[in-house]
């Protein structure tokens, strides 16, 4: 599609003479692009700004009337990325700079990890052995949100994803962006799932998945 | 230095309405608003650079409003039109008391998902049903205040306006729209949003069918008397039918129409998003100076474009955008006349006078983000963009009753060229409390030498929910084609135009606390090389004649070009205040602007009003009741746009106006899926600042002008059903 857009920009219409040479290497040149392209990444939508969603997540996590007792002194949280995925590791990053610039989280300190999702088995030593509170996954992880749902259920901690559309399939918390202001998103399944228990307050301001 | 004055007290209200340890809560958090128009990517509003106002499509449906121009009107900060007249257009439209005469959006930059939709052959973009945007599909519209070429290129000078659409999660499954006001218009749509797999990838698709059919309302213009016929030496002919009275004015009743069928279709599919439109809109043209109450005297303009970008990643550092559009857009106005002086062909009773216009444009944007430390803080985007253009009109004059046409084409020129812009914009956001913002564009016309547009913001964010902000910015608007190579009648193409330049610079404090918001702005905008029409004095009509412009001076005739004329120096404040109570249902919100404008000439500027803004309150009542809903838009007396070269025995005005509209809205319990609207709309003033009919400046027998009026009560009912 691409690459027959660079064709229709540049069209061979024009080729010929000296200027249309021009256009025409132009042309190919963009096909040529495009073809690349593809193999390389494709952009997921992240629709709320992510310097806005770690300052939600610092707020709503309050809410969860189980974090204190699970996180104890300090919220730990694991960010996933989808490993050989630009767009997903470019988010992840940027969560973990937007959380470097939070001072805390649900009123507590907090510290922050960043790795590839390598797995379900993975995924649930991780959590377990380092007590991690809040697991954050990124676009690029369409695939293996099922599994991610399952592998976190029956533990203890708080899922949210960047992508609004992750949290019917299984991740307890997104935000989505509508008339231009976030929303919340909560799968209320699935957080029982995780014990996370969000006061009644806070499921008043966002669409609840059951 | 009232305006000025005004704005250091609201600046003073706003940093002291609360403490500046304010919390940021969580409704705080979830009132902010996210743009995309102010530096072509999402960011939060309150730092992005420039005034920012989002109006969300549940703003539309609750305040009962159905253009553009009253979105604006109703619910944005610092940008107003004219106000609505009974044929529901809302003319030109300004901000920060600047509306300039013969305007027609040209002053704003219109973007329908990020496509520009200003045509190069007026240089206009419609705010009206003419915009042929169906406002169920509008996720929201951002109004971002300040000249905004440094990414756009021409014609954002007063802003840009940006309508997004839903994507098809929010304009899920099928809908079907009824509404009319009545005794005056319908309106049907039919939209309908889907997700679906596509060659084993996830797609979706939204489209909107929108047909518009005004039939009314008929209402009464004062009598122009036009006097004896210099021509016939009878009293002049107003009519093609009736005797000639020399009177021009009375009842409207069969040239007050409009219809608007139009499209709008978005397909997206990964990083590949598809945009496209079409929409045409016909209306009457009921204060042309033509003959009176003809229903033959119309308007016709059809627009269709196609967007298509491809958006995907080099690495996490590397973002690449490719957009290439495609634009069609032409115009057909139709006047009948029957005056003598200006019908005087041999056997044609009556003048037909047609004029076309069409334009094409065609072109390719590339863009690369640059993320340099892979998080956000320090982002570098440059763009480049190349366009073909191609613009022509001609007017032709045939026997109405015969089609035969009575003298060649006049007014007729095809120009076709390539237009060039780069770009350049650093963002840079070292600490949580700082953000920086700073770019330029070069655009290169061959009409005139090439134009750089810079910009440059500051934004602190000194306590939570406070936010400072400066902006320093530059803009223009490429003269149109109409401007530069029409000649027709008296008017002489003009022999050079330079581009209309603005810069602006502007301060803000914003807080926030919970979901109540205040902001003010101060802001000072100085405009130059402002295009409007200038007679020619003897000795320059001389010169056209030798430079062959003009074939000869033909006795008693005043000619005219466009010319750079006189700059403005524009200064005010803003104050804006939304507010709520979240467990309640209750919202409500205030702006306001004071604004001066002096042209340099020291003359008042026609139209600018030097204060207006909106109010409204919305309730949701509990259970299954309505949502109850009052808006309010005011424009303090504005001068009539001929009123300083009409040579009228007094100086007209368009009194104050404020406008009332009332709107109740809620599902029908028994009907799953049924919704409705209904309201009413109340203008306290009859008249707005356009003089109309064929007087447009004082004679013997007309010392005053008609000035083009406000249906004054108007309401409206709607339903909605999603299958």
């Amino acid at each position: 599609m691409c690459a027959a857009m660079g064709l229709l920009l540049f069209p061979p219409a024009l080729r010929g003479r000296r200027l249309a040479r021009r256009h025409a290497l132009g042309g190919v040149g963009v096909a040529a692009l495009c073809l690349l392209l593809p193999g390389i990444s494709a952009a997921e939508d992240v629709s709320v700004p992510v310097g806005l969603q770690v300052k939600l997540l610092a707020k709503v996590a309050a809410y969860d009337r189980n974090m204190e007792e699970r996180a104890g002194s300090k919220v730990r949280v694991l960010v996933l990325q989808a490993k050989d995925d630009a767009n997903s590791e470019r988010i992840a990053q940027r969560i973990v700079s937007a959380l470097e610039r939070q001072p805390k989280i649900a009123g507590l300190e907090h510290s922050r990890s960043r790795r590839d999702y390598a797995g379900a088995k993975q995924l649930i030593k991780a959590v377990s052995d380092e007590s991690f509170d809040i697991v954050y996954v990124t676009p690029g992880l369409e695939e293996e949100i099922a599994e991610i749902r399952e592998a976190l259920s029956g533990l203890d901690v708080l899922s949210v994803s960047a992508v609004a559309n992750h949290v019917p399939d299984g991740i307890v918390l997104g935000f989505d962006l509508s008339g231009g202001k976030p929303k919340l998103q909560v799968n209320l399944t699935q957080a029982k799932e995780q014990n996370v228990a969000f006061n009644s307050s806070l499921l008043k301001l966002a669409k609840v998945y059951r | 230095m009232r305006a000025a004055s005004f704005g250091c007290v609201l600046a003073m209200l706003t940093a002291f309405a609360w403490p500046a340890a304010a919390q940021e809560d969580l409704d705080t958090l979830l009132d902010q608003t996210v743009v995309t128009a102010a530096s072509k990517s999402a960011e939060v509003s309150a730092t992005a650079p420039g005034t920012s106002t989002v109006i969300t499509g549940q703003d539309l449906k609750r305040f009962g409003l159905h253009t553009l121009a009253e979105a604006v009107d109703f619910l944005s900060l610092g940008a107003a039109t004219s106000g609505r007249d009974v044929t529901g257009d809302k003319g030109g439209l300004g901000a920060r008391g600047v509306q300039l005469a013969g305007d027609e959006g040209n002053h704003f930059l219109l973007l329908v998902n990020g496509h520009s939709v200003n045509e190069p052959l007026a240089g206009s973009a419609r705010f009206d049903r003419a915009a042929g945007i169906p406002l169920e599909m509008v996720d929201r519209i951002e109004v971002v205040l300040g000249p905004g070429s440094v990414l756009y290129g021409s014609n954002a000078m007063l802003g840009v306006i940006n309508v997004v659409t839903k994507s098809a999660k929010d304009f899920a499954g099928t809908r079907l729209v009824l509404e009319s006001e009545l005794l005056t218009s319908v309106r049907g749509m039919a939209g309908a949003g889907y997700r679906f797999d596509l060659l084993g990838k996830p797609a979706e698709l939204t489209l909107g069918l929108e047909y518009y059919r005004r039939f009314g309302p008929k209402f009464d213009l004062d009598d122009q008397d036009l006097g004896i016929d210099p021509l016939s030496f009878q009293p002049t002919r107003t009519t093609a039918d009736g005797p000639a009275t020399g009177i021009w004015g009375g009842r409207i009743s069969d040239d007050s129409f409009a219809e608007a069928p139009s499209a709008l279709l978005n397909f997206r599919q990964g990083d590949l998003r598809v945009s496209a439109q079409a929409s045409l809109y016909r209306a009457g043209l009921p204060y042309a100076a033509a003959d009176f109450d003809d229903p033959d005297n119309e308007q016709l303009s059809r627009q269709a474009w196609l967007d298509v970008s491809y958006q995907t990643l080099v690495s996490p550092a590397v973002e690449l955008t490719l957009r290439g559009y495609g634009d069609t857009h032409d115009t057909t106005s139709q006047l009948d006349v029957s005056r003598e002086g200006l019908c005087f062909y041999l056997g044609a009773e009556t003048c037909r006078v047609t004029t076309v216009g069409a334009s094409r444009w065609a072109g390719a944007e590339f863009r690369a983000a640059l993320d340099w430390f892979e998080d956000g803080t320090a982002v570098t985007l440059v763009g480049f963009d190349g366009q073909y253009r191609y613009a022509g009109t001609k007017r032709d004059t045939e026997d109405e009753a015969t089609g035969r046409l009575v003298t060649n084409s006049t007014g007729a020129f095809k120009r076709n060229d390539f237009v060039f812009g780069a770009y350049a914009q650093q963002s840079f956001n070292p600490t949580r409390w700082l953000g920086l913002n700073a770019g330029a564009r070069i655009d290169k016309d061959p009409r005139f030498p090439a134009v750089v547009s810079p910009r440059a913001a500051v934004s602190f964010v000194p306590w939570e929910g406070g936010t400072l902000k400066f902006t320093y910015a530059e803009a223009y608007r490429a003269p149109s084609y109409s401007e530069t190579e029409l000649t027709v009648g008296e008017r002489l193409a003009p022999v050079s135009l330079d581009p209309e330049r603005v810069r602006s610079f502007e301060g803000s404090i914003e807080q926030r606390a919970g979901m109540h918001r205040v902001r003010s702005v101060v802001f000072v905008t100085r405009w130059r090389e402002l295009v409007d029409v200038r007679q020619l004095s003897d000795a320059e009509a001389q010169r056209a004649v030798a430079d062959g412009r003009l074939a000869f001076i033909a006795p008693q005739t005043e000619y005219e070009e466009f010319r750079n004329v006189d700059g403005i120096d524009n200064y005010g404040a803003s104050l804006g205040y939304d507010g709520g109570l979240s467990d309640t249902g209750l919202l409500w919100g205030i702006n306001l602007t004071s604004a001066i404008a002096e042209p340099d000439s020291g003359e008042e500027l026609a139209l600018a009003p030097h204060y207006f803004g909106n109010a409204r309150v919305a309730y949701d009542l509990p259970d299954d009741l309505p949502q109850v809903a009052l808006g309010a838009f005011f424009l303090s007396q504005r001068l009539a746009d001929r009123g300083l070269t009409g040579g009228w025995a007094e100086r007209p005005y368009a009194p104050r106006q404020l406008e009332l509209r009332a709107t109740v809205s809620g599902d029908v319990p028994p009907v799953s899926g049924l919704s409705y609207r209904v309201g009413a709309d109340y203008s306290v003033a009859k008249e707005t600042p356009f003089v109309v009919g064929p007087i447009q400046a004082a004679t013997p027998e007309q010392r005053t002008p008609a000035l083009a009026q406000t249906d004054r009560f108007r309401a409206f009912i709607g339903l909605e059903y999603k299958l």
